[in-house]
């Protein structure tokens, strides 16, 4: 074949803005999609292993509670504590100028179990154990074991997904309750030692601050969360397409995905639980 | 038309997004038969298998397995059509997080989850003393050499006693010796269980020693469909050029 028979190739369109801005939102709407379908079916599965415990992989659920959840219980308590002691070294300085030291316990007892207990623990879960789920999905995808899954009659939601689903489910409320209590116990060390408060005191205050409904609304959030990290991951790792690269690109678009959807959804949370 | 036919697939098209990989495939494998798909790379091989072991979705065309018509109706096929058949991955496929007894266990496990434990522990053993990989249930699919994943991918794939039996490539990646000792194996669990056998594959020396009839892809069709004398004789000549490991290409530009 001579060099001028060579067909000229296609010149290649550029898509338009509106076009990019189409594709974009289209790819949006899949993967909420693929999140909702992923939590029905995942609710669904779960109503079945009540039913029917023995349908359930045995010791997977507590694999992955070590796995997801207790693994991620030293990180979680070091950095509440550090953010607590951090929220009460500086709240106390300008409490002091009003001689209002004891409201302290107020300020770190309602941040940290309002605010920075579930969205901390959800954070360092996003970028520890969502990521790990998307990696490990993904690569077991590109390595055809999804698809081997299938082969033998195993439903991958069923085996990959019900298990994670349960061990966040109950590992991150669990992690949120254990990061407001390290970040309070800093403030009470703060007040304590550097304020003169006395530990009743901060205590007695504590709890009159903090009414048990903020505790639950601190749970509920916590528990949203978690699915949506779960879901997240899931749906990011069983979409890959390609090689190792691709493995790559998946896990970071997972956590960045997974950080939006919490920050997204404690601003929905703030507007039902406080307008 | 054979009755007992446990493959049997008409006018199949199936694709990836916008590109057509397969179209209108007819084909039908007899009972104990071990039928070869052949091709060139790309030529819709891998694709054909994961239609029809109800992997993926045609876009048309009906398939058979076993007597049963695949339904595509609620999402993927599931339950009883898996259970009388195996796949052979090429790559194993093997969980890399389970040992090689948690592997070949697992569609019985996850099937029954009432099944006894030693019951299901010998079973393991046998099956993994048909592919000649006894002891090594603790092991896990990361210390394994190439052929001895491909051998437990098939211990697994067998677990159920299938009674057809899907393989992707089985000799791709491994040395002649290994290669030649895995058609081996297919061949004599053909001759002692009566699988029927569906076998992926580019590699000459499989073909040889395996085929009972040959089907031969290019460009998504199916240009021949024979036994392999056949094909080397009367075959078209795409198809004798590639079993003489001879291009076509220029030839066809000539």
């Amino acid at each position: 074949m001579t060099e001028s028979a060579i067909p000229p190739t296609p010149e290649k369109r550029q898509p338009s803005v509106s076009e990019q801005v189409g594709e974009s939102a289209l790819s949006i709407f899949q993967e909420i999609k693929a999140v909702a379908l992923l939590l029905s079916e995942s609710i669904y599965y779960s109503t079945l292993a009540v039913r029917r415990p023995k349908t359930l992989t045995r010791g997977s659920t507590a694999t992955q509670m070590i796995q997801l959840g207790s693994t991620a219980l030293p990180i979680v308590l070091l950095l509440s504590t550090l953010i607590g002691f951090t929220l009460a070294m500086q709240s106390a300085q300008q409490l002091q100028k009003y001689g209002a030291m004891i409201f302290l316990a107020d300020g770190i007892g309602m941040s940290m179990v309002m605010e920075i207990g579930p969205i901390l623990t959800a954070v360092i879960l996003a970028g520890r154990s969502g990521s790990a789920i998307t990696a490990e999905i993904a690569t077991m995808v590109v390595q055809e074991e999804v698809m081997a899954l299938r082969s033998m009659a195993i439903n991958p939601i069923h085996y990959l997904v019900l298990p994670r689903f349960w061990a966040l489910s109950i590992a991150q409320p669990l992690l949120t309750v254990a990061s407001c209590l390290a970040g309070i116990v800093a403030g009470l060390v703060v007040g304590v030692f550097f304020y003169q408060l006395s530990v009743t005191g901060f205590l007695t205050e504590l709890q009159q601050a903090l009414p048990m409904r903020y505790v639950w609304q601190a749970l509920l959030k916590s528990l949203t969360f978690s699915w949506l990290i779960v879901f997240i991951s899931v749906t990011k790792g069983l979409n890959v397409r390609g090689g190792a690269d691709a493995v790559g690109r998946a896990t970071t678009a997972c956590v960045v995905s997974c950080i939006f959807s919490i920050i997204l959804a404690d601003a929905v949370f703030s507007f039902i639980f406080y307008w | 038309m054979n009755t007992e036919s446990p493959l049997r697939v008409k006018g199949l098209k199936a694709g990836y997004g916008t590109q057509t990989v397969l179209q209108n495939v007819d084909l039908e494998v007899a009972k104990g038969e071990i039928r070869i798909v052949l091709g060139g790379s790309g030529c819709g091989k891998s694709t054909l298998l994961k239609n029809v072991a109800g992997l993926e979705k045609p876009w048309s065309g009906t398939i058979e397995v076993l007597g049963q018509k695949l339904d595509w109706s609620e999402g993927l096929p599931t339950g009883d059509l898996f259970e009388n058949m195996g796949i052979l991955f090429q790559g194993a496929a093997l969980i890399s997080s389970l040992t090689v007894g948690e592997n070949v266990s697992l569609p019985l496990r996850i099937r029954n989850p009432d099944i006894d434990p030693e019951m299901l522990r010998k079973k393991v053993a046998m099956k993994l003393g048909q592919v000649k990989m006894e002891g090594t249930e603790d092991k896990l699919p990361g210390e394994l050499s190439g052929g001895m994943r491909k051998r437990a991918g098939l211990a697994r794939a067998l677990i159920a006693d299938p009674k057809l039996l899907f393989c992707d490539e089985p000799s791709a990646g491994l040395d002649p010796v290994t290669s030649r000792e895995l058609d081996d194996l297919l061949l004599e669990l053909r001759q002692t269980l009566g699988i029927t056998m569906f076998v992926v594959t580019h590699e000459l020396d499989s073909i040889r020693a395996l085929a009972d009839k040959i089907t031969f892809l290019s460009g998504g069709h199916v240009i021949f469909d024979g036994t392999l004398a056949d094909a080397e004789s009367n075959g078209p000549q795409e198809v004798r050029d590639f079993l003489a490991r001879r291009s076509s290409k220029g030839k066809k530009e000539g």
